[in-house]
């Protein structure tokens, strides 16, 4: 059985000529790619496969991928704390799921990267 | 209190990242109770740019020219508006002025853009780049100041432009070089950065960052 999921690439990649975004003149931006993974029966998801992916995106917004913080997979219960933040992450694994396509959330200069810090609770259950 | 607190924004990219026309220098704000906002895309590259958001678009033809516009949040938006064209800001600030029912000098004397970038950058080696943007800039100072002459309005314009010092698609030096060359009187730079998130031309993209505030002086 095949089920479907997304898996969230923190990731800091250095801009090309040509890249978009790059209106910072930073070393290093810094972004959330939404993988979406079809997932076969009890085979375990291949890491370096999510991550290839989120290269391979990155590289068509002309960013080379140089170092990823954390690769998680997303899980809606996890985010329901009601922040914009956790909004936005909702929206983008949504959005992955439905395109079948890499999504990013907002891409990060290297000083915004310093002021902003992620909290990922695991909620435990009183039993 | 002043009731006639009006400003102009250019080259709008996104309803959710829409410029700041509150700020000024020194991290005030000043409250702009007028606003128009324009925008280079037409209505319907504006619908899918920005899927979700209300809006109730109606068309003026009373300047002229057909132009698509919009209220959103009580504020005037006009769409497929070429900065760099005075027609284009003419035609729109004669719509808002008479949608507000003020004189035009209200809305245009302060004008505020946000890294203005010319569109297929993904093809330019950086230094052609640069200069491509110079003359965006250098032409969007022209169209503002013919602009504000065809609309009666004397004396001078207040630009506020965000960008970082070291944009690389268009460094400082470059920025105030243009801004001088599109007739700024002066071009001062605020010593206080304001954090701003700006999306891509093609609206796939946005980022978050702290950037440099200026002010160029035009002459009318």
């Amino acid at each position: 059985m095949t089920s479907k999921e997304v898996w969230i690439v923190f990731t800091k990649s250095k801009p090309l000529e040509g890249c978009s975004i790059d209106i910072d003149g930073c070393d290093f931006y810094f972004s959330e790619a939404y993988v979406p993974v079809d997932r076969d029966g009890q085979e375990m998801t291949s890491i370096a496969k999510v991550v290839n992916r989120a290269k391979e995106a990155l590289l068509e917004d002309r960013l080379v991928l140089s170092d990823v913080s954390k690769c998680l997979r997303y899980h809606k219960e996890h985010w329901d704390v009601d922040t914009v933040m956790n909004k936005e992450v909702h929206s983008a694994a949504a959005q992955a799921l439905s395109s079948n396509k890499v999504e990013f959330g907002g891409f990060r200069s290297e000083e915004i990267e310093e002021l902003v810090q992620y909290r990922h609770n695991l909620k435990e259950l009183d039993v | 209190m002043n009731q006639h607190n009006g400003a102009t924004s250019l080259a709008e990219g996104q309803y959710e990242f829409k410029t700041d026309v509150n700020l000024i220098f020194g991290k005030q704000c000043l409250e702009k109770t007028h606003v128009l906002r324009t925008t280079l895309y037409s209505l319907p590259v504006w619908k899918t740019r920005n899927p979700g958001l209300g809006l109730s678009p109606f068309k003026d033809r009373a300047t002229g020219v057909t132009k698509d516009a919009s209220i959103i949040d009580g504020e005037v938006w006009i769409f497929g508006i070429n900065a760099s064209l005075a027609q284009g800001i003419v035609a729109a600030v004669k719509i808002a002025s008479r949608y507000y029912n003020v004189k035009p000098s209200v809305l245009l004397s302060d004008i505020y853009a946000k890294n203005l970038n010319v569109e297929g950058e993904n093809d330019m080696a950086n230094q052609v780049l640069i200069r491509v943007n110079k003359n965006l800039y250098i032409n969007t100072c022209k169209a503002l100041a013919d602009a504000a002459r065809q609309l009666g309005i004397s004396g001078k314009l207040n630009f506020y432009v965000f960008s970082k010092n070291n944009n690389p698609k268009i460094p400082k030096p470059d920025l105030v070089d243009a801004l001088q060359s599109g007739g700024a009187d002066s071009v001062v730079t605020d010593e206080h950065r304001s954090r701003v998130t700006v999306g891509n031309n093609q609206g796939t993209r946005h980022i978050s960052q702290l950037t440099n505030f200026h002010l160029a002086t035009l002459k009318v």
